[in-house]
């Protein structure tokens, strides 16, 4: 019988622990008695994350997978909220609440320097912006025009964004340079609870009711929109992660609530792999190839569910099969 | 006919609940009322089954389950103020397939 060191070249370590393995390598685990091997993902797959403290839906949120913040929205059975909490990868401790109770903003920037802006209150909308230095939220200076439901360059900064859509101003777009916010060019198609990634000179936006739903994408290339490649399926509430030219939109839609997953590379969209329980009123956060989504109904009042998404290609530990 | 899912009760615990190792090797879907399907007659998925402790239930009784929670989504959605429904639409109902 030819041996592996015959074949492969090397000996299968043996080990009474998994290392911390680099792609290709193979041992077999004394302990466990499985060979295992660390092979790479051939199409994106989801996995569940650290459930949230709190059941909610329509927040505002920012960062990466491993490190993000998600503020100010509803829980339980319509509770607008100023209550915020932060995710290590692993599981979410409560942060420090937003000075103004909301839902419906939008989030941006990273979990230590995170702006969140406008919103719905109680019985108005607000334009207010905070911004959240890693342990407290300040209030900045507020957009020109109040709205909820709207999106943003959620990979943009404190010092660096732009929010567009929303309701009621639809196609309203604003840009902000670390002083002032300024009006600029509008969205072509008027909307609202819909997508965004990106930066503020190089934006996404997507999806979002028109209504009907809508699933239309423009590009903005720092002084104007584009028309992009149409989504799959037209939906609203997605959670969207990423950039212009890689952006995710997780699941979406209310009635029926989809469990579609699309993925944007500069041009089209194209069906990643679904996610395993959809939510509508969801969040987003992180890369194109390490996403989060962060709670939203199912179908209504709110879930605590996390879920993390990793895209073809990742480094996975896998065990050899003899049968 | 064999069946092609199977449903069962289990509660999402967070983290390590799913692990891609799984995802990637067969599907699962969630419904309201901790309710999920997976391939049934699937190794993989029986021994998923088993990590998470999960309760078989017959498609039937799954739905009965998804029902319950969704009726009490769309009670909670009808006692909601103007603004509130204004923001959401109500929840539809769900149909488990085989």
């Amino acid at each position: 019988m030819a041996e592996y060191k015959g074949i492969k070249g090397f000996t299968l370590q043996f080990l009474s622990a998994d290392p911390t393995a680099n792609r290709g390598d193979t041992w077999y685990n004394s302990t466990t008695k499985l060979a295992k091997y660390s092979g790479v993902t051939t199409a994106g797959s989801w996995a569940t994350g650290g459930n949230l403290g709190t059941a909610s839906l329509d927040g505002a949120s920012a960062g990466i997978q491993t490190a993000s913040i998600y503020a100010g929205r509803v829980t339980g059975a319509g509770n607008y909220t100023n209550t915020s909490e932060k995710y290590d990868g692993t599981s979410w401790t409560a942060t420090p609440g937003l000075n103004t109770a909301r839902r419906a903003g939008t989030g941006i920037g990273t979990q230590g320097a995170a702006s969140v802006v406008a919103g719905q209150v109680p019985g108005s909308l607000t334009a207010a912006v905070e911004n959240f230095n890693g342990s407290s939220w300040t209030a900045g200076p507020s957009i020109n025009t109040a709205r909820r439901s709207l999106g943003s360059s959620a990979s943009g900064s404190q010092t660096a964004m732009i929010v567009f859509g929303g309701t009621p101003s639809g196609t309203a777009t604003e840009s902000w340079n670390g002083s002032s916010w300024t009006a600029v060019t509008a969205l072509t198609t008027s909307r609202y609870v819909l997508g965004g990634a990106g930066t503020q000179t190089s934006a996404l936006a997507f999806g979002g009711e028109a209504p009907p739903h809508s699933n239309a994408t423009e590009e903005w290339g720092g002084s104007s929109w584009t028309n992009g490649g149409n989504l799959g399926t037209a939906r609203y509430g997605g959670g969207s992660a990423g950039t212009q030219t890689a952006a995710l939109y997780m699941s979406g839609g209310n009635a029926p609530i989809v469990t579609n997953v699309e993925k944007y590379d500069g041009s089209s969209w194209s069906a990643e792999t679904v996610v395993p329980a959809g939510a509508s009123k969801t969040n987003g956060a992180g890369t194109q190839t390490a996403a989060l989504m962060i709670g939203g109904g199912t179908p209504w009042p709110a879930t605590t569910n996390t879920l993390e998404f990793t895209g073809a290609g990742a480094t996975l530990t896998k065990t050899i099969e003899t049968d | 006919m064999a069946k092609t899912n199977q449903y069962l009760v289990a509660e999402n615990w967070g983290k390590g609940f799913i692990e891609t190792s799984e995802s990637t090797r067969f599907s699962i879907a969630g419904y309201p009322g901790n309710v999920w399907k997976v391939p049934a007659h699937n190794k993989q998925a029986n021994l998923w089954i088993g990590k998470v402790l999960g309760t078989i239930k017959t498609k039937d009784e799954a739905q009965t389950l998804v029902d319950a929670e969704v009726t009490a989504a769309q009670t909670a959605w009808d006692a909601l103020s103007t603004e509130q429904q204004a923001m959401n639409e109500r929840p539809a109902d769900i149909i488990l397939e085989e």
